[in-house]
């Protein structure tokens, strides 16, 4: 699955439905260290590296 | 009054994205970004890109136009002018920006006013800012006290008033005096002129808020509590906010409690 639709996987859920939520955080952390990090930064650079052109996206 | 004829085959609508990944943004933005010919975007982080590409028509950045010259405010007419290049061919545009559209972004408001004194069907819709983010983050009800809001830098040109009375919240706290490209912006001199002139108003103990809201969901906003005094030596990205709550207690005028009849 692409990492943007288990970020939307995410979005939709919500802290109630735990075991989707650990499932979803659970396949972010095998692929990067970035989300537990809970820093936006860290999330951005990752998904900065895994989609096409970050360059069309504003750095902040 | 006579009503211009209006071009049924081309709008403007101008959306904020919110912060928060897809989380913030709303059914009617989405609705847009999926309807229209044309999506152009100013994002900043790449999993909104990325979902604006897989759900619009036809998409582009206006990042390259970010870069264009060395005065951001210069990047900002470009983006205008090409928003309304792409108007004119007669098209249903979508124009995307990150947060709210109207807050801390120029070229939204100036791309849909143009657009509406050409006749064009216009229309701002609202996105949750970062100021939305904060005041439920940090459990504020700004109407208890009220609240003055000033991008940083502003607050510093221009001297605005301050009450501190109120809670304060300061945009852009990471960029202050920066007319050009952010990232490579150094705040050092900003942030010591921003506290010295806040402790004008305020005790060095006083604490604040250095703020950043979540962008990916289920995780935490950044929240840190400084002292004032501390504030020239602690670092702020430049999408940190800074909110500094009420330093006095607010004493109501008992002549207006009588003509409101709220006190005899």
């Amino acid at each position: 699955m692409n990492k943007v639709d288990l970020l939307e996987q995410l979005a939709d859920s919500t802290h109630h439905s735990i075991t989707v939520g650990r499932i979803i955080k659970k396949q972010l952390s095998e692929i990067s260290s970035a989300y537990l990090s809970n820093d936006n930064a860290q999330i951005r650079k990752y998904l900065g590296e895994i989609v096409a052109n970050p360059s069309d996206v504003v750095q902040v | 009054m006579t009503q211009a004829k209006r071009n049924e085959n081309a709008s403007l609508t101008v959306v904020g994205a919110g912060i928060k990944f897809k989380s913030h943004l709303t059914t009617e933005a989405q609705a847009y970004i999926k309807g229209s010919d044309l999506v152009l975007y100013l994002v900043n982080e790449p999993a909104m890109r990325d979902w604006i590409i897989r759900n619009s028509r036809r998409s582009e950045s206006l990042n390259r136009l970010y870069n264009a010259y060395p005065l951001r405010n210069d990047c900002y007419n470009a983006m205008t002018a090409y928003v309304l290049t792409e108007l004119r061919k007669d098209q249903h545009v979508c124009f995307v920006l990150y947060g709210h559209p109207t807050i801390v972004a120029k070229p939204g408001v100036k791309a849909a006013t143009q657009a509406r004194a050409e006749g064009f069907h216009t229309k701002i819709l609202p996105g949750i800012s970062a100021e939305d983010c904060l005041f439920a983050d940090l459990m504020i009800n700004p109407t208890e006290t009220g609240y003055l809001s000033y991008e940083a830098t502003d607050f510093l040109v221009y001297l605005r008033i301050l009450d501190s009375r109120c809670y304060v919240v300061l945009w852009q706290a990471g960029i202050i005096g920066a007319l050009g490209y952010p990232a490579q912006h150094d705040n050092s001199d900003g942030i010591s002129l921003l506290t010295k002139r806040l402790m004008q108003f305020y005790d060095a103990e006083h604490k604040i808020y250095l703020y950043e809201a979540a962008q990916y969901p289920h995780i935490e906003p950044l929240i840190t509590t400084i002292k004032l005094g501390e504030l020239q030596n602690s670092a702020c990205s430049p999408i940190t906010t800074l909110c500094i709550p009420p330093a006095q207690k607010s004493l109501p005028n008992v002549e207006m409690l009588k003509a409101l009849r709220i006190a005899t």
